[in-house]
């Protein structure tokens, strides 16, 4: 599961080569929320220190 | 003057990399396997890494570097939560150190430079008034440290998603991994 994080910012970062910037970001701003999402999953008193 | 901000954001794509590509030296070699929250301080990493490619190809902006402040400050929330996990007495560290300190306690530290630096670097507003900074020119065109640096670091991603595959399947990875999930 979580390699699908890191595909998705790999797919972003090839995106980012192809010129769709606009893409790339908002990939990127929607796997860092699902990264949030899988720090809560494991350590769910993180987002404590997050906040 | 415009292009140095592209070739500032390329070097520190590329020493990200290399950070990343320590820590997958480290796994490949002395067999020191990730812990989840160690992959969730590398997703940091690699969305850092995403941030300053976009600010090296298209040109330095704003959201950029919003986007590369918020992804500094996941990382660093995660390895801090690392750190306060391992310094409670009895509770044994994950890892070897190296210089001393533990990997997570030195991913802390590079997320609060970068933190800093980001900080700092975006307060520079001469490059975002350029129009030649801002226009995409294809990735053939760019000086040849970008193509390297973001060429690295496309590498370091695939590598990275290859072996948390290997490590932990489709599934929830293991809080202490032994051995890789896909070879057992």
């Amino acid at each position: 599961m979580m390699s699908v994080l890191f595909l998705l910012f790999l797919i972003a970062a090839i995106s980012a080569t192809y010129g769709a910037h606009k893409i790339a970001l908002w990939l990127g701003f929607i796997n860092l929320i699902l990264c949030v999402y899988w720090l809560s999953v494991h350590a769910n008193d993180s987002l404590a220190i997050l906040l | 003057m415009p292009i140095l901000f592209r070739q500032l954001n390329a070097l520190g794509l590329f020493t990200v990399s290399s950070i990343m590509a320590f820590a997958l030296y480290d796994q490949l070699f002395a067999n020191e396997l990730p812990c989840p929250l160690c992959l969730i301080q590398r997703l940091g990493f690699s969305a850092v890494m995403l941030a300053l490619m976009l600010n090296s190809l298209h040109g330095p902006k704003p959201v950029y570097y919003s986007f590369a402040t918020l992804s500094a400050v996941f990382g660093s929330a995660a390895a801090l939560r690392q750190v306060s996990l391992h310094v409670i007495p009895g509770t044994p560290a994950y890892g070897a150190p190296l210089f001393g300190l533990h990997f997570y306690t030195w991913a802390f530290i590079c997320f609060v430079i970068m933190i800093i630096g980001f900080s700092i670097i975006s307060s520079f507003t001469a490059q975002y008034q350029s129009e030649q900074m801002s226009r995409y020119t294809g990735f053939n065109n760019q000086p040849w440290f970008i193509k390297f640096s973001c060429l690295f670091a496309i590498v370091i991603l695939l590598a990275n998603t290859l072996l948390t595959f290997a490590e932990c399947g489709p599934q929830v990875c293991p809080d202490n991994p032994m051995t890789y999930w896909l070879f057992n």
